[in-house]
């Protein structure tokens, strides 16, 4: 039997919309909008409540047969799959959010390596798929809040990255962890040119990395990661922006130094190293007070209080215990 | 008196509401699906910045012999402008923010590029009910004085463009460029104030 023990980050029953409030919703703007001005609606609210198309491969097959259910975000309405495979920032394939879903095709997801490297006691390339053989996969729903002040929720299928961590034995000497994106402009076409220094990095501090709610994705709704949303492999780090959550990794070092992340060397009074979502700290142009859940209404948004880190002040708010969160924003 | 004192305006109106048309129609299809406040307010601006521009060309067109009939519709680009800038406006306070108190406070707080374009907003607003006939005849000479705060409206415009750009300037710089070049060919020409406008 399953106990549930509430968490003060869990939603509580009223703050979720009833699903069938919000298909009524919906139902109710295809109608009248429709009528009144004579268009149909398209794209916008076809089979938005389809599940993940994409089917493992033939080796990953009974991994991804026993996905484990987990607690997490059982209370939360996951943003329909259309949604979030087609809006995305993955700058290697275009700034446009639907570049990435229109572009990323070119990306070749197997055979996938990732290079183990540092402070840590096994090192060496290893192949995704045996690291997802010998670990358990497990689904957990989780928040995602952008930067930019919009949000999904996401069932992503995964590892808690403490568990693969582990498996390289990192020594005392590493404090970071450091991540980075494959760099190929052959499979990614904007990495050609532009303002940004290609590969795009980012970096944990351990005890975050070690934190129970990181987590190693392999997969969402179900299945694998389609091609724009990280595939096929990917951080989630729920309680920080979603930019931190680097897609397509090829390398994780274990450091002593805390690493520079890409948007840290863009923009650094912008974009700080741990970028924990915060309503008190604005970003310098814009509120990060609150946050619209997406998808929009066709008028109007979703619009909700963004909650400090992003609702997980539970789980992470000791590892931040004494800090200014202001200047280590 | 006629409402429009020219057959050609009805059909002018009709082209200069197409962007609007466009942006409307892609919405309600769900073209900007899953968040058209983001994309809309980009797009309203821009046209915005189009029609201000454009507002802004009539008179050194005019100095073009076979042009200077574009002084009959010079109202008309204007008021456009005017009617975009206060669409992006809304597209903001609606699909953007919810016509949320809190998101629009905390912006208006700490945001303040949305004052410069608030200011853009109301300088035209002021040209747009001050443009009617009546309003030349009753302002006299004011009228002119008052309309020269058109400039300003413009450098508002450029100042609400850089202070928000992100990583990507082409925007501000394309319409930087472009009132820069329509303002300083005021100022060179100075010597025939009169025909400044």
């Amino acid at each position: 039997m399953l106990i549930k023990n509430k968490k003060r980050s869990d939603c509580s029953e009223n703050e979720v919309t009833d699903q069938s409030v919000y298909l009524n919703r919906r139902q109710f703007m295809k109608v009248s909008g429709g009528a009144a001005l004579g268009l149909g609606f398209g794209k916008a609210f076809a089979a938005l409540q389809s599940g993940n198309p994409l089917s493992p491969p033939a080796s990953l097959q009974d991994a991804f047969h026993r996905i484990a259910e987990t607690p997490f975000g059982k209370e939360e309405t996951p943003t329909p799959y259309e949604v979030t495979t087609s809006y995305n920032n993955f700058y290697e394939f275009g700034y446009g959010k639907d570049d990435p879903a229109k572009r990323s095709a070119t990306l070749e997801t197997r055979p996938w390596s990732i290079t183990v490297e540092g402070e840590a006691e096994v090192t060496g390339v290893f192949d995704l798929e045996d690291i997802i053989k010998e670990a358990a996969l497990e689904e957990r729903i989780y928040r995602l809040r952008c930067v930019e002040a919009w949000s999904m929720v996401i069932p992503w299928v995964g590892i808690p990255l403490a568990d693969v961590l582990k498996k390289f034995k990192p020594t005392s000497k590493a404090k970071f962890v450091y991540f980075e994106t494959l760099y190929d402009p052959k499979q990614m076409p904007e990495q050609r040119g532009g303002s940004i220094n290609w590969p795009y990095r980012e970096g944990l501090r351990i005890d975050e990395a070690m934190n129970p709610l990181a987590l190693l994705s392999v997969g969402m709704y179900g299945s694998v990661l389609p091609n724009q949303n990280g595939a096929p492999v990917r951080l989630v780090v729920p309680w920080k922006y979603g930019f931190k959550s680097i897609k397509s990794i090829v390398k994780i070092r274990f450091v002593e130094k805390m690493p520079t992340s890409t948007w840290m060397d863009l923009a650094p009074n912008e974009y700080g190293f741990y970028a924990n979502v915060n309503p008190q700290v604005d970003h310098p142009r814009w509120s990060q007070k609150e946050e619209r859940r997406l998808p929009s209404g066709v008028i109007f948004p979703n619009v909700m209080e963004t909650k400090m880190f992003n609702g997980y002040e539970d789980e992470v708010a000791s590892l931040y215990a004494g800090m200014d969160l202001k200047r280590h924003f | 008196m006629r409402f429009w004192d020219r057959k050609e305006k009805p059909y002018l109106l009709v082209v200069f509401l197409l962007p609007f048309v466009w942006m409307l129609g892609s919405l309600l299809s769900g073209q900007y699906f899953p968040d058209p406040g983001k994309l809309l307010m980009r797009l309203s601006g821009i046209w915005a910045c189009v029609f201000m521009a454009a507002a802004l060309s009539v008179s050194p067109l005019m100095k073009v012999k076979h042009l200077k009939v574009l002084a009959r519709y010079r109202r008309f680009v204007g008021l456009s402008a005017f009617f975009y800038a206060l669409v992006h406006l809304l597209i903001y306070l609606v699909l953007f923010a919810g016509l949320s108190w809190n998101w629009i406070r905390s912006d208006l707080v700490e945001k303040p590029y949305i004052y410069a374009g608030v200011l853009a907003l109301v300088i035209l607003f002021a040209l747009a009910i001050s443009s009617t006939k009546k309003m030349m005849k009753r302002l006299g000479r004011h009228w002119k004085r008052l309309h020269r705060l058109v400039y300003l409206a413009a450098i508002a415009i450029v100042a609400h463009l850089w202070w928000q750009v992100k990583s990507d300037t082409s925007l501000a710089v394309i319409f930087s460029v472009v009132f820069a070049l329509l303002l300083g060919y005021r100022l060179l020409g100075g010597q025939k104030r009169s025909n400044a406008f």
